[in-house]
């Protein structure tokens, strides 16, 4: 199978306040041109649905709300490697983004990379807009994100 | 002496729901069904352009967000009074979209909700052979990956070993089967997921003689599952734990919207021809016609403000939770007053009764596989039987319907938002009976209520106290250990429970994410 390089991908319901703020900061990330191999996935809150695709890619980046533990608008970068033996939450309520990837190894090779952003949320209620400490987050993300494309051998233009 | 058994969360995906179970004697005495969260979408909705219903609705959930999207276009197709203008090829594409919902639900409900149930997966741990799969699914395990996805409660199991591997083979097929289906819905929903291509007057996707080859192949390689491994494996478990026909019987009184339009020139929804009949079968006898207007909904012991028994589309979402009487943020909708099962069961019992012909030949053959009589479908085992005779009989419509289209019609009509106006859309989803209800006034939306199916099977009693069904369907349950249940989880199980509510944050707990930080 031919895969295509890259591809970015933001997770979260932009109906719950920071819980969207994967899908905003992929939205931000529509607005740019490449050159080179690069999808954009908005997976909203359907990441199961997404996560059979991740095959085709030979490198993913997940954007999400994460609880991390520390201050609201702390933003992670963090590999699956390195929370591998991570024993998800108790709670059985939801197939979880990395519990989706692991399932998906089951049955495919997974990209060679895959690299997580995170923002530890402030809010998550019913909102249709970020928490500022979150909002003004955003633009970080999305600047490391380009860099990142750009070191991949993406060409980025504003 | 009386024991409290507090279940939480109970779906393994998608839902914060609890249950409230009191045993006394080994028996379930009372029953309380918790929806755990406040949704409130509908809030959201007010003041919006009205086609923005199609786009916010599909985000309240995860796992069905193509049903909400037919329910918010069928919704505004009659808000817009375009109802009846739908071209062939835009009714038939919207089926396919749906269809290809059901598959993929329906697969994901069996194998990754509730085969686990009933098959001891750890039976993999055990492997020793060179099955590549089975390799996979025993590192899988070996790797503690398998935890979010073991039931909290430990089942009885009761298949040998040999049959437990196979079984736990089929789960990592089902994973790829689901891919397919998703493949299919991909091939006409446009961008995916939260399809953008289903809009109000028909779809955007026009059919190609590509993309129809592209989806045949697919939908037969899911028919071939389902024939001969979905179908067998819900059998399999049928006849290991035959005594789940006599247990979780729900109230009885089964509600079915119908679902996939077979006709598109009749713009009243709850008489035009579907697949699925519209209708009410009371007492597992009674057939009516379905009439909209006796759809209520009460928050006497619910988390909101506001009258009893009132129609959706008169509804406000007036939420108080300090409301002394409530233990839910579900509301009680009732039809013609009584407590109704919505979901699979319910849709094959009133198409059976309705006499829809393929249903009736259909499920008569599956009462007579499995030795029982129809009464006994009111259980666990007859909940799962009808999801499996769901997938057959959509993904074999869907094989006669893809012939159908016709590449280069219109697939689309165009339309006014009107000033004032009201709309309704009523349609079965794979969990069953969901409705959306709009009024427009100055080109916006004034109000907007969703009644989901969840909601009807999980609701809790109403102002005449009567037990929501899943309540229903707990009680007199006898338990043998209470503080292993799992023949309550079980029963809730079978209803595929699904809560609306979709938060998905990744929660690290046990790695050190602080070293992890970039600002």
């Amino acid at each position: 199978m031919c895969k295509k390089k890259i591809a970015v991908i933001g997770v979260g319901n932009i109906l719950m306040g920071d819980e969207g703020v994967g899908v905003e900061v992929v939205r931000r990330l529509e607005r740019l041109k490449y050159l080179g191999e690069v999808e954009l996935i908005d997976a909203g809150t359907a990441f199961l649905d997404v996560v059979t695709g991740l095959r085709s890619f030979e490198k993913v980046i997940i954007i999400d709300a994460v609880h991390g533990g520390e201050a609201a608008g702390t933003v992670y970068r963090f590999k699956l490697d390195d929370v591998e033996g991570d024993k998800p939450a108790v709670s059985l309520h939801d197939f979880g983004v990395i519990e989706s990837i692991r399932l998906e190894r089951l049955i495919a090779e997974l990209p060679k990379e895959i690299v997580f952003y995170g923002v530890e949320p402030q809010i998550i209620k019913l909102a249709m807009q970020l928490s500022p400490t979150v909002e003004g987050k955003v633009d970080y993300v999305v600047q490391k994100i380009i860099d990142e494309l750009i070191a991949s051998g993406v060409q980025v233009q504003r | 002496m009386a024991t409290k058994i507090t279940i939480d969360p109970i779906t393994r995906i998608e839902g914060h729901m609890k249950i409230e179970a009191t045993v006394d004697g080994g028996t379930v005495k009372d029953a309380q069904c918790a929806g755990t969260l406040f949704r409130g979408f509908e809030i959201i909705l007010r003041g919006r352009d009205p086609r923005d219903a199609q786009r916010i609705t599909q985000r309240v959930c995860g796992v069905c967000p193509a049903v909400h999207c037919t329910a918010s276009t069928l919704n505004l197709d009659s808000a817009f009074d375009i109802a009846d203008k739908i071209p062939d090829n835009g009714r038939i594409l919207r089926n396919i979209v749906l269809g290809s919902n059901y598959l993929q639900s329906h697969i994901l409900h069996f194998y990754h909700l509730t085969a686990l149930d009933y098959v001891d997966v750890a039976a993999v741990a055990a492997y020793n052979g060179s099955d590549p799969e089975l390799k996979s699914l025993k590192g899988f395990i070996s790797r503690g990956e398998l935890a979010p996805f073991i039931p909290r409660y430990e089942g009885d199991y009761r298949f040998d070993k040999s049959t437990n591997q196979e079984l736990s083979k089929h789960y990592l097929t089902a994973l790829e089967m689901r891919r397919l289906a998703h493949e299919m819905l991909t091939l006409f929903g446009g961008k995916m997921p939260h399809n953008a291509a289903v809009v109000p007057g028909g779809i955007t996707e026009h059919p190609t003689v590509d993309k129809i080859a592209g989806f045949l192949w697919r939908l037969n390689k899911l028919r071939d599952f389902i024939d001969n491994t979905y179908i067998p494996d819900v059998i399999a478990v049928a006849k290991a734990y035959p005594e789940y026909f006599k247990i979780g019987a729900g109230p009885g009184n089964f509600l079915c919207y119908g679902a996939f339009d077979l006709d598109g020139t009749n713009k009243n929804y709850a008489t035009r021809k579907r697949l699925f009949s519209q209708g009410a079968v009371e007492d597992m006898r009674n057939y009516k016609a379905l009439d909209p207007s006796k759809i209520t909904e009460s928050v006497k012991h619910s988390w909101y403000d506001g009258e009893d028994s009132v129609h959706p589309s008169n509804n406000k979402t007036l939420p108080n939770a300090r409301k002394a009487d409530g233990y839910s943020w579900i509301r009680s909708p009732r039809y013609e007053g009584k407590v109704y099962e919505v979901g699979p069961l319910a849709r094959w019992v009133v198409s059976y009764f309705a006499g829809q012909p393929q249903v009736k030949a259909s499920l008569d053959t599956c009462i007579k596989t499995l030795g029982v009589e129809l009464k006994d479908l009111n259980s666990v085992l007859g909940r799962h039987a009808a999801r499996a005779l769901d997938s057959k009989l959509v993904a074999d419509s869907m094989a006669e319907w893809i012939l159908e289209l016709k590449p280069g019609e219109p697939v689309c009509t165009a339309y006014e938002i009107p000033d004032e106006s009201d709309g309704m859309g009523i349609v079965d989803g794979p969990r069953g009976a969901l409705g959306h209800w709009i009024k427009i006034k100055d080109k916006k939306i004034e109000r907007y209520q969703l009644v989901v199916p969840t909601t009807w099977n999980g609701s809790p009693k109403d102002e005449k106290n009567q037990p929501g069904p899943m309540e229903q369907s707990l009680m007199d349950t006898a338990v043998k250990d209470t503080k292993n249940p799992y023949e309550l989880v079980r029963i809730v199980r079978s209803f595929d429970p699904c809560l609306a509510c979709s938060v998905h944050t990744i929660s690290i707990k046990g790695a050190k994410l602080g070293a992890m930080r970039v600002v």
